[in-house]
């Protein structure tokens, strides 16, 4: 089972009496992290209890203890959690173009992430594999034109497919704004956000046929439109009227 | 109202932004922009809120807080026009997440929404509990989504299905009334739908057997139909990637029959012909199709044993790891990792292409690879693959080498198959890596080199060549040096010459030059230099000729500002000086030390090692206040402070060792001197001699009694103490905030005046100690205790001595006690008084460890505790 050790007694205890406590920075990392921030709590906080004897810990780096995974008595992998835990764009020279997060980060875990992440992924090399280690983590990337379309992604999921989900939000955002360019995504960021939300929710697909979504974000965007004609037609009378 | 007051449009101020050429004038604009929108908030301006929302929303990409506008969400969501809500959701989702308690008020709204009849309504305010509700909303609205899984429109059905994973995910206990409509999803023929209905399932199945029971028996077989019209369906333009039609519903039914499989016979059986068309028919040339495959095999690996599906998944693997596409063959090692619990012969057969990736220009690549390699290592194969390793350890970049060296030396511990092997490639390793070779790898060197007595000559011979060719590395300089004063005069006489070696040629005098030099080599830390200095004492008896050249170098130190290597200085001098008769007695070769006792050390302190990755517990056993009429005694400390005899094999392997000092060791490049206050307090509060009892003692009660407060904050003390150890006050603070949240809770005191309730702070089935106490007027922070001690046996306790220690945050001051002796059957009581002085008065409460030591019947006793039920406000 890869690296995975069966805990010894302290470890179990870290997991019962820190029921709570999935990831267990150790002091150099001055970083205690709590459930709040860990993709598995609920599920976990409930089984914890029954899970006990079988909580398995995962030594990624030495100084990083990160409780998993739950295995039953068997061995048996019980909950392996698989998502997507964030989106992020970011431009060739670190600035942030969107982010979206399917995990519960507060607000200094984000900026931190994407900071370390922009470090690591912006300084690699054009030829090396697309995928980062990161705290556990993979981190899938794909570089187009200026931007770096990242992904953040269990252990176990599949890569090849997260860089498959990437390239297909890349098309709808091509689609929708005809060649899409960095500065589209500066100016309408909202829309990038409207389509990324027809196209994942809870950090899973959500719909694989182009045309599909780019059908129900014309229909939305005419209803604004729509909207907006009423309006303006409306404080027009107004306006005709006070006059 | 005022057409001009609005402030500028969206585009207006992103421009603005972009224009800006330093981060100040940045900040500057997006100050004024944030004025101007708390302006119209508080106004309710109502024409551009949706406006005001969008720029927070930039705003907060950017990082800035936007904390303000978190109730105009509330406010858009709650009108009634499309445009409105559909800003106003987006605006919840980006600016707020399931932690703030406003999301709370929305719940009314969403419950609106989720009925609304417009369905792009429904969509939005789906999307948005999807992405962001809390387990509270979740029980509240899982009714509406449960219903809208039915809805006529599919996108609403797909959107309810992801809406409901989360649900699940927040609250397991609502999975069982998700069962039914999603084997009717299961069924659709829309994409959208199928997807997200098969997702569903799948995280349904992970959260409740009966969930995987059922969907085992009654969907298996429509799935593995659903994908078998899949892969044989015709061409497909709106779902079609590189050829083929939609992969990412193809890989999420992989997905689910894996999980349906797994564990199952029949469901496994049922799925194998499809297994194997997938396997077989799908194009690897483009990344879509190997995202197929990828999930193709992880499923044949997971599913029931079918040899000649094994290999044909096996054989994919073997041609990813060829594959020139470097994300092919990470993939490829991830999955071989996996594999080789299920087939290791088959993984074995890469052996040679999979070290060629450790080697690898690429740090993922090379970091799976590394890992992978350790798997596959065992008795046969360990001499080749180390030699690999070692060999690339001194070309690889620095910051692989940290990975490697661990790698390597756990490799070499665990599989070494002779002694005078493992020698040799510890040193190798310690020659190229050493700075990266962790305490406790080279502490069992020595354990190892002391052992093999036949090897004695050999090994200093060897380390005394490398420490000429290589100063740098420290471990190399440390283990080079204890050896070079233990067997020195092996290394002069040439003795016990194995033939394999080339002879060398040393005197005395290069023997002590070499010690010499790695005292005074500048970056050499407070532990290489201790070490040199008992190497050098070592040598002064060994090499009687030398004997005055050593005592010059010793007495140099005399001066040293680090209180160790003065101390150490002072009391070797006067061993060389005044001790003659007995000196060569002293300074004879140690013991043979026993493996495993040290063994037996190192596991007990593996939680330890394990969650800090630095080696041995730390203690200073020649405590800083002892009195300096003593050397002797001091110099083969036999641990006469660490009263368990149990414990003391290995204290005692420490002390000689020399590596009993701070931890200055473990950070190189930051100056550590030892600082006596916090030594003492570290000794104390150190769990270094008796963690295996604390762990079997609070174990049992931790398992049976869940809800009782005490054991786990014994357990929590566990965790606190290796830490403690370890950390500077800030992580120091952190565990004691932990410990605050989850201590028991204390009595409330008394609004004014000093009248604290006593409490019993110690109580074993031998002794209550009880402390009552008192503050003075004007001074919280300080509190006056006192303590009495009660005999619960019947037998007199003599030379009682009470010890205690408190965390950074607090200082604490001794009284003397009231006597030493302490009668039987509670018929008498010793008192003692503290001063404690808490830094964080009203932050955080008291705690305190105790150890408490006596005498019955002539007999040590020691007892330890700690106290966590202070009044809290003390």
């Amino acid at each position: 089972q890869k690296q995975y050790t069966r805990p010894n007694q302290l470890e179990e205890q870290v997991a019962f009496s820190f029921e709570r406590l999935f990831l267990f920075f150790s002091e150099q990392n001055r970083d205690l992290r709590s459930d709040y921030s860990s993709p598995w709590t609920p599920v976990a906080r409930t089984r914890n209890r029954r899970c006990l004897q079988s909580a398995s810990i995962v030594n990624h780096e030495p100084h990083i203890l990160i409780i998993l995974r739950h295995y039953d008595l068997n061995g048996v992998i019980l909950l392996v959690t698989s998502q997507i835990h964030f989106v992020c764009l970011i431009s060739r020279q670190g600035k942030v173009r969107l982010t979206k997060w399917y995990s519960t980060y507060t607000q200094k875990e984000r900026s931190k992430a994407i900071r370390e992440l922009s470090g690591v992924i912006l300084s690699r090399g054009p030829k090396l594999c697309n995928f980062v280690d990161w705290k556990g983590y993979k981190v899938v990337y794909k570089r187009y034109a200026s931007l770096y379309f990242c992904m953040c992604i269990d252990d176990e999921d599949n890569e090849l497919e997260a860089l498959e989900v990437i390239h297909h939000f890349v098309e709808i955002l091509d689609r929708y704004f005809g060649s899409v360019c960095e500065l589209d995504l500066i100016f309408n960021f909202h829309k990038a956000y409207y389509i990324l939300d027809e196209l994942l929710i809870a950090g899973e697909l959500q719909e694989s046929s182009k045309k599909t979504v780019a059908k129900l974000i014309s229909a939305q965007d005419s209803l604004v439109e729509v909207a907006k004609e009423e309006a303006s037609s409306i404080s027009n009378i107004i306006a005709q009227a006070t006059k | 109202m005022n057409p001009f007051s609005s402030g500028t449009r969206l585009r207006d101020m992103i421009r603005a932004i972009r224009a800006c050429k330093t981060a100040a004038e940045e900040r500057a604009v997006v100050r004024k922009e944030c004025a101007a929108i708390r302006a119209a908030i508080n106004e309710n301006d109502q024409d551009y809120r949706h406006r005001n929302l969008a720029k927070l929303m930039f705003i907060h990409m950017l990082g800035y807080p936007t904390h303000f506008g978190q109730m105009e969400c509330l406010k858009l969501i709650a009108s009634p026009g499309f445009p409105e809500k559909r800003i106003g959701y987006l605006g919840l989702m980006l600016l707020l997440d399931e932690r703030q308690e406003v999301l709370m008020l929305v719940t009314n709204s969403v419950k609106q929404d989720l009925n609304h009849t417009n369905q792009y309504i429904v969509g939005l305010a789906l999307c948005a509990l999807g992405n962001i509700c809390s387990a509270e909303m979740a029980r509240d609205l899982a009714p509406e989504v449960e219903r809208l899984l039915q809805f006529r429109d599919p996108n609403i059905r797909k959107k309810a299905a992801l809406c409901s994973i989360r649900i699940i995910k927040k609250v397991p206990d609502l999975a069982e009334n998700f069962i039914n409509p999603v084997a009717a999803l299961l069924k659709e023929k829309h994409h959208g739908v199928l997807i997200t209905g098969v997702q569903l399932c799948t995280d349904l199945c992970k959260v409740s057997p009966e969930a995987l029971e059922y969907f085992r028996k009654k969907c298996t077989d429509g799935l593995v139909r659903t994908l078998r019209d899949l892969v044989n369906s015709p061409y497909a333009p709106e779902y079609d990637i590189a050829g083929i039609t939609d992969p990412f519903l193809h890989i999420r039914l992989l997905k689910l029959l894996r999980v349906l499989g797994r564990g199952d016979a029949d469901a496994s059986d049922s799925m194998n012909d499809i297994l194997a068309q997938v396997a077989t028919k799908t194009e690897s040339n483009k990344n879509a199709g190997n995202a197929i495959l990828y999930e193709c095999v992880e499923t044949i690996m997971s599913i029931e044993d079918n040899g000649g599906l094994r290999v044909l998944a096996i054989n994919i693997l073997g041609r990813f790891l060829s594959n020139r596409d470097n994300n092919i063959r990470y993939v490829a090692l991830n999955m071989l990792m996996r594999a080789i619990t299920v087939d290791a012969q088959a993984v074995q057969r890469h052996r040679a292409t999979i070290l060629e990736c450790v080697k690898d220009s690429d740090a993922s690549i090379r970091k799976r690879a590394l890992e992978l390699v350790y798997l596959l290592v065992n008795e046969s194969n360990v001499k080749p693959l180390t030699k690999e390793l070692v060999d690339y350890l001194e070309v690889s970049d620095q910051d692989f080498k940290g990975d490697l060296t661990a790698k390597v030396c756990s490799i070499i511990e665990k599989f070494s198959p002779e002694k005078s092997w493992y020698i040799d490639q510890m040193l190798k390793v310690l020659t190229e890596a050493g700075n990266f070779v962790k305490d406790e790898v080279w502490h069992a060197l020595v354990v190892v080199i002391s052992n093999a007595s036949d090897l004695h000559g050999y090994t200093v011979r060897a380390l005394f060549r490398a420490l000429q060719t290589t100063a740098e590395q420290e471990s190399l300089v440390r283990v080079a040096v204890w050896c070079i004063g233990e067997y020195g005069d092996l290394l002069v006489s040439n003795a016990g010459m194995l033939n394999v070696e080339d002879p060398i040629t040393v005197t005395e005098s290069d023997a002590v030059d070499i010690v010499e030099s790695a005292i005074k080599r500048h970056a050499s830390d407070l532990t290489t230099k201790s070490m040199a200095l008992i190497a050098l004492l070592k040598l002064s008896s060994r090499f009687p000729s030398c004997s005055g050249r050593i005592k010059d170098i010793v007495v140099q130190h005399k001066g040293s500002l680090v209180l160790e290597l003065q101390q150490r200085s002072l009391e070797f001098n006067s061993i060389i000086e005044k001790h003659q008769n007995i000196r060569s007695a002293l300074v004879e070769r140690m013991p043979v030390l026993d493996e495993a006792t040290f063994g037996g050390r190192r596991a007990s302190s593996l939680p330890n090692t394990v969650s800090t990755s630095s080696g041995t517990a730390v203690k200073l056993p020649n405590g800083v206040a002892k009195p300096s009429a003593a050397p002797l005694v001091d110099l083969l400390d036999l641990s006469d402070d660490v009263p368990a005899p149990s414990s003391s094999g290995g204290d005692f392997l420490q002390d000689l060792l020399g590596v009993n000092l701070p931890p200055a060791t473990q950070s190189e490049g930051t100056n550590q001197t030892p600082k006596a206050g916090t030594d003492v307090l570290l000794d104390l509060l150190s769990i270094g001699s008796t963690p295996a009892q604390d762990n079997n003692l609070s174990t049992p009660d931790i398992l049976s009694s869940g809800q009782d407060n005490k054991p786990i904050i014994a357990s929590l003390d566990l965790l606190a103490a290796p830490s403690l150890t370890h950390t500077t006050s800030s992580t120091a603070s952190n565990m004691m905030d932990l410990l605050d949240g989850l201590g028991p809770a204390p009595p409330k005191p008394a609004e004014n005046g000093p009248a604290y309730p006593s409490i019993v702070a110690f109580e074993s089935s031998s002794l209550r100690l009880t402390f009552n106490f008192s503050k003075q007027p004007g001074n919280p922070q300080t509190t006056m205790i006192s303590g009495s001690f009660t005999n619960l046996s019947s037998n007199l306790f003599t030379d009682f001595v009470f010890q205690a220690a408190v965390p950074k945050f607090l200082q604490l001051h001794l009284d003397p006690a009231s006597g030493n002796s302490l009668p039987a059957s509670g018929n008498g009581t010793i008192t003692q008084s503290l001063k404690v002085t808490n830094s964080q008065h009203g932050k955080k409460p008291l705690v305190m460890r105790l150890r408490i030591a006596y005498k019955v019947d002539g007999k040590d006793v020691l007892e330890e505790g700690q106290i966590n039920n202070f009044p809290r406000d003390l």
